[in-house]
């Protein structure tokens, strides 16, 4: 016996939790870690955009319209001179409030809903399954866009109508987690031992099921600011003349042919910004899942 | 294999109930007078009371529902507000548009993107995965409506080789197609890759390179035939979001389909034709998803020959 | 003397390259398989005993794995140096495989005849209804019931056993020289084992094939196997053939290894058991390996690995210190090699 425990310190590695585990995984991904340092740079510039832009957001200056990328404009002025650079920076932070309050709520609600039908099952886990393969009929913007024609346009009901369709995405994940770990051993044995539902919803499901929903977070985080954008793009979303980038874009295409810059500046933004989104969900994906380790 | 199929149709009933009850009840969630909504702005309290008769909201809404659900069964989708000819017509009109381009759009970006996939899942961890992962996750980050302007600027505006706006012959296809079809192509891809490494993983595919088969033959003969019956699957779901891409596409392109008529209606406030549009929409999603069950059906011969 | 070996595996060293280091799975194996009888290689998971197997079979392609040392000769001539085309058509031909996992081991969506037929036409020149009638031939012999219907059935229709049955039909219907079993009976039922350890030993008198058995049951070895090569971790510890391993055990791991095959007649006693597990790979112990685990290991054995020690048997021979008087044997120094 004693020389068996003498094998066991023998073999132990310096210790490893699937939280460390899960950094040292990731660090090795160069794609995800950029992408990381892009999203906090993206943050970073949400909290500081307006104090760095050189021009205020609503600067008109008819002396400089539809004026090409320079040193004094480095992405050129709109139709009524205002700088393009300072918009942008500007429109960062409401990209990234889009995507934050539309996903939380929707992971919120979505691992709620999970929880519940796939630890209890049967009647509730069939109305819950039932609303959310109805959410999943209509086609994603299509469902969006139903619902701004309700409530009408504006960026709080952008952000209720990408929360909604985000949410049965979560469901559906957690609740096939749940239906795994509901008949694990250690859900079991904290049955026996009289946990309350709410202690083992909580502190023994969920756990389980954080990496898959941080995983899909990060993506649906992505989808959401595209989805946005769209929006605001078919002019559903913001309005005049708040600095939106999907808005930019819009307003851009009517000088297509003159200002290329003010369509591609905008752009190249949204998708810089879910590009980051998507790399860092692989990323954490890679980095969570034990089922791709070897 | 019949029963099966009976089952997934029959399991769509309670799904397309619960639509056609939500698209019903979409015009009377908004808040206000519908009929004062319908009416117009401008519209005189008798103007408004006509539109009441004549939308029968004056009476129980489980009458209105009844009166509803029977005048779809007829074919009966209202009356556009903003054209004052039936919705179906107006529909049917665009219809065959977008069917024509959603076609065209689901075949070349399904075969893109199965190819890629399997390019990619197949070299997995060398360049040739690294590569086709990288212009995949980028082809999901692209928003459309800026790649179909950077399309337009490039091919119509500065090369001249393609009509700035589109029509329905092919050449007016080309650009709503790709502007449409790389998302697709790209989710596609980057779903066949993971699908392909999982069953480069099997045990039946030791046991196929322990025959000798020829790797080439191992792949498109053992790989690639199982990882289509999950693929297939991902396939339709991304009809959904092709449909739901086509609004964007064609408004920027000003491509006559049913996208672009559900923009204009939601400019023109136009609710009976936006419920129409929805309801068909969904209807749509809801028929392609069944016409890939029988798909999947076919291709996993546990359920074809149950 | 010269005896006739189809296969001779010499000083294989197979390394896995992970990101956490080199693991030595195989580290210096030295096996010989004779013509016409059935070498076990016995050991725990993780002995290396499958690795060897697919480095013998060139399936290492897709996995971390790479023959980084040794030869590997099939009737003489070293395959290890082939190109991968020319491995590629040995498999399925003179060297074929059948696995542990005999319920994931079939291509779900194809018929089971097909996947018979395709081995056939891979390797012989015949045409597609000759091919079909050698499969439907093949698998008769295998003892399946209603043949003519089975080969058109999918794999999910058959059971267990019926599908190692169809596994061996597929490995033999090319009449390899040798056949690799790798814990083939492992996931069956007790009666279905037997059944599918009867049927190779019919086989192998019937084909001429010899067979390489690795197993971890040395139950199922003193059934099936004539030369017994007992591995661990990664190298071979003890040889020699099946009666003076299981009379004459001289390695105390193989000593370990008999002692737990659980007997008639031994109810209420404690079952044995050999404390400890296989040493993690990347902290290898110095000298012998076993030494951690060894009821009788010395000083000498923590510091210094032994080489082969003869046994009064014939060809029988052992890594143990405990060896080095026991006979006039002669040590044949770290290397090993007989």
């Amino acid at each position: 016996m004693k020389k068996n425990k003498k094998i066991q310190t023998q073999n132990q590695d310096r210790i490893r939790t699937p939280f460390s585990e899960a950094v040292r995984k990731f660090k090795k991904q160069k794609n995800a870690v950029i992408a990381l340092c892009f999203i906090i740079f993206l943050i970073f510039l949400a909290f500081f955009g307006d104090i760095i832009a050189p021009y205020k957001i609503n600067e008109y200056d008819y002396s400089a319209i539809l004026q090409g990328p320079s040193l004094r404009h480095f992405f050129g002025t709109d139709e009524f001179g205002r700088d393009l650079f300072s918009r942008i920076l500007s429109g960062t932070k409401i990209s990234l409030a889009v995507g934050f309050g539309a996903v939380t709520v929707g992971a919120v609600c979505g691992t709620i809903l999970g929880l519940l039908a796939g630890y209890y099952g049967g009647i509730i886990d069939s109305i819950i399954m039932r609303i959310c393969d109805v959410l999943f009929a209509f086609p994603g913007i299509i469902l969006a866009i139903a619902i701004v024609a309700i409530l009408g346009s504006g960026m709080t009901n952008v952000v209720i109508a990408v929360a909604v369709f985000s949410t049965p995405t979560f469901a559906r994940l957690v609740r096939s987690r749940t239906l795994t770990l509901k008949n694990s051993v250690f859900v079991m044995a904290a049955k026996n031992i009289g946990v309350s539902d709410a202690g083992i919803l909580f502190r023994h499901i969920l756990p389980g099921a954080i990496p898959d929903i941080i995983v899909q977070y990060s993506m649906s985080f992505g989808s959401s600011i595209l989805t946005a954008s769209s929006l605001s793009f078919l002019g559903m979303g913001a309005q005049p003349p708040t600095p939106e980038w999907g808005l930019l874009l819009s307003n851009g295409r009517n000088y297509m042919t003159s200002a290329m810059y003010v369509t591609i500046f905008p752009g190249l933004a949204i998708f810089l910004t879910v590009l980051s989104f998507n790399l860092l969900g692989d990323g954490l994906r890679d980095a969570l899942d034990p089922k791709l380790s070897e | 294999m019949l029963k099966y199929l009976l089952k997934r149709i029959v399991g769509t009933i309670p799904t397309l109930i619960i639509v056609v009850t939500f698209v019903f009840l979409f015009v009377r969630i908004i808040p206000g007078d519908p009929a004062r909504l319908v009416a117009g702005e401008q519209a005189t309290q008798q103007d408004v009371e006509a539109v009441r008769e004549r939308l029968g909201l004056n009476k129980p809404v489980t009458t209105q529902y009844i009166t509803y659900v029977s005048g779809l069964l007829h074919g009966d989708l209202g009356t556009s507000l903003r054209t004052k000819r039936p919705v179906l017509e107006e529909i049917s009109g665009r219809f065959g548009n977008t069917v024509r381009l959603a076609a065209v759009t689901l075949l070349w970006s399904a075969i893109a993107g199965v190819l890629f996939g399997v390019w990619s899942g197949t070299h997995r961890g060398k360049w040739q995965d690294y590569t086709g992962m990288t212009v995949a996750v980028s082809g999901i980050s692209l928003p459309s409506f800026w790649i179909g302007f950077l399309l337009i600027m490039l091919l119509a505006v500065k090369m001249k080789i393609l009509p700035t706006t589109s029509s329905s012959d092919w050449k007016g296809l080309i650009m709503p197609s790709i502007t449409l079809g790389l998302g697709i192509a790209a989710i596609i891809a980057r779903f066949t890759r993971s699908s392909i490494v999982e069953i480069l993983k099997e045990d039946y595919i030791r046991t196929a390179r322990a025959k000798g088969i020829r790797e080439k033959v191992v792949v498109w003969k053992h790989v690639f035939r199982n990882s289509m019956i999950s693929v297939v699957t991902v396939v339709g779901l991304q009809f959904g979001f092709l449909l739901g891409g086509s609004v964007v596409t064609e408004t920027v392109f000003a491509y006559p389909g049913l996208g672009s008529l559900l923009i204009e209606s939601v400019n023109y406030r136009d609710y009976p034709a936006i419920q129409s549009l929805i309801l068909i929409f969904s209807l749509q999603f809801i028929v392609i998803n069944l016409l890939v069950d029988v798909l999947y059906a076919v291709l996993n011969p546990e359920i074809k020959l149950q | 003397m010269a005896t006739d070996n189809v296969l001779e595996i010499k000083n294989l060293h197979t390394y896995f390259y992970t990101d956490d280091g080199v693991v030595k799975a195989v580290d210096g194996v030295d096996v010989e398989l004779k013509r016409g009888s059935t070498l076990g290689i016995v050991g725990e998971s993780g002995s290396g005993k499958s690795v060897t197997s697919l480095s013998v079979m060139g399936l290492l392609t897709g996995t971390k794995g790479k023959i980084a040392e040794g030869e590997i000769l099939l009737d003489g001539k070293d395959i290890v140096s082939l190109s991968k085309e020319e491995r590629r058509k040995i498999r399925g031909n003179k060297i074929s495989m059948i696995f542990q996992e005999p319920m994931t081991s079939l291509n779900p969506v194809m018929k089971i005849g097909d996947q018979i037929v395709e081995c056939v036409l891979q390797h012989e020149k015949i045409s597609k209804k000759e091919a079909y009638e050698k499969a439907e031939k093949m698998l008769t012999m295998t003892g399946v019931p209603r043949v003519h219907h089975m080969m058109k059935e999918y794999p999910f229709q058959l059971s267990g056993g019926q599908r190692q049955r169809v596994m061996i039909a597929m490995a033999l219907v090319c009449k390899p020289e040798i056949l690799i079993a790798d814990e083939p009976t492992t996931a069956l039922d007790v009666t279905i084992q037997a059944q599918i350890l009867d049927l190779m030993n019919q086989l192998k008198k019937e084909t001429g094939t010899s067979i390489l058995f690795i197993t971890h049951d040395l139950g199922v070895v003193a059934e099936i196997c004539d030369d017994v090569a007992v591995m661990y971790c990664g190298r071979v510890v003890e040889k020699g053939d099946v009666k003076s391993i299981f009379y004459n055990p001289s390695h105390p791991y193989t000593r370990g290894l008999l002692a737990s095959i659980p007997r008639v007649g031994d109810a209420g006693k404690e079952l044995q058991s050999i404390p400890g597990n296989v040493p993690n790979p990347k902290y290898m112990p110095e000298g012998c390996k076993f030494a951690p685990r060894c009821p009788y290991a010395k000083e000498k054995c923590r510091k210094e690995e032994p080489g082969f020690f003869r046994m009064p048997e014939e060809g029988h021979i052992s890594r143990c210190w405990m060896c080095e008087n026991s006979t006039a044997s002669e040590n044949d120094g770290q290397k090993g090699g007989v």
